[in-house]
């Protein structure tokens, strides 16, 4: 970072994008939860906390490599996209060793657990993440949209 | 009799929560003979009084097993279940209590409906396991991944709906009773009916997409 205003305007940028990138998240995971209930016949599929639990468990998740990609590339000639993708592998590679581990303990419930969705999907959800957190402006109406509308389903989920 | 749901923390897994059911049975130990499935439960120590545990679990298929799947399987007494029961009565620290993230076991009781016992309702809660014990066993139930089919959540909430408890009006409040603190997943769907509250034959087949 060389100057004062450039390291405001990246953290600025990046709380913004972390922020809106949570949101989108948030939104796709009640559509998903929706669609479940209208599939298997849940009246109220976003009356309960596990929708908000994965969707924030999964937000976390994708949140650390782009936030590691931004400092890296910030204080390096390393590219976005490159410490990305290289975090990303790194983070996916210690999921599937600590899944292993698992695994191997005798009694364990690792196949009733939800983390095991993320084992089958961490390599679509990081790839799916990066263009939702990198590309485009930060300030958009789109992303401020997005907000808005988790900002409801969780006040929603929180009254209910 | 006192009836319990409780639910627990996944046993090494720091994500996900477990359904189950504690019948305390008295001050003594006792014997229950489930008639169709040809089982024995017999009440064990939980803390001061004596009970029952009783799960349904993920339960791998053996190499002698003509189904290829994890089924969802009654386990009676399953080491987590029974170690969590014991440290929410008052007993030692469960054997999960060293897990990250851990939580203790929550629960809630369960009454009866007016016009029956509480004796009536924990014996109509072993009567609807033993029909499904034999049910599941002819027309065995393959256990989904998370959220994607009836699971040990579903499995202790679809016996409440056959037995005589008395539970929340209106299905958001149903659906309010069911769902405990943590991700506990497909805790707000059912297994038919048919499995808990006679021999059925043919059973309608649950879970079919993870046979």
């Amino acid at each position: 970072m060389h100057s004062t205003k450039s390291s405001i305007s990246l953290v600025s940028d990046t709380l913004i994008r972390a922020v809106s990138t949570t949101a989108i998240l948030f939104v796709a995971v009640a559509v998903i939860a929706l669609l479940r209930g209208v599939s298997q016949d849940v009246h109220y599929p976003l009356a309960s906390d596990d929708w908000y639990l994965v969707a924030g468990f999964v937000s976390v998740w994708c949140l650390v490599p782009a936030l590691l990609a931004t400092v890296t590339s910030a204080f390096s000639k390393v590219s976005r996209s490159k410490s990305y993708m290289l975090l990303g592998l790194l983070q996916v590679i210690l999921l599937y060793a600590y899944s292993y581990h698992i695994a191997k303990q005798p009694g364990n419930e690792l196949g009733s657990s939800p983390l095991i969705l993320l084992v089958y999907l961490a390599i679509p959800v990081t790839a799916i993440y990066y263009p939702l957190f990198f590309i485009g402006k930060a300030f958009s109406k789109f992303r401020l949209a997005v907000v808005l509308i988790a900002a409801l389903m969780l006040t929603y989920a929180t009254i209910a | 009799m006192e009836t319990y749901l409780l639910a627990r923390d996944l046993n090494g897994v720091p994500v996900g929560r477990h359904q189950f059911f504690v019948i305390l049975t008295g001050n003594s130990q006792q014997a229950f003979r489930l008639q169709h499935s040809n089982q024995t439960l017999v009440s064990r120590k939980i803390g001061q009084h004596y009970g029952l545990v009783l799960g349904a679990q993920n339960v791998k298929s053996s190499a002698q097993s003509s189904t290829k799947f994890n089924r969802l399987i009654f386990v009676p007494f399953e080491h987590a279940d029974f170690s969590c029961a014991i440290e929410y009565f008052g007993g030692a620290p469960s054997i999960l209590s060293g897990q990250f993230g851990y939580k203790k076991a929550e629960a809630k009781r369960v009454m009866p409906k007016n016009g029956y016992t509480e004796t009536q309702l924990g014996l109509a809660i072993l009567s609807a396991i033993d029909f499904y014990i034999v049910n599941e066993s002819n027309q065995p139930i393959a256990y989904p991944p998370p959220w994607l089919g009836k699971n040990s959540n579903s499995w202790t909430n679809s016996i409440l709906d056959v037995v005589p408890a008395e539970l929340p009006n209106g299905s958001k409040a149903r659906q309010k009773h069911a769902d405990f603190n943590g991700a506990d997943a497909a805790h707000d769907v059912r297994i038919h009916q048919m499995y808990f509250k006679g021999l059925c034959n043919p059973c309608t087949v649950q879970n079919p997409a993870y046979r």
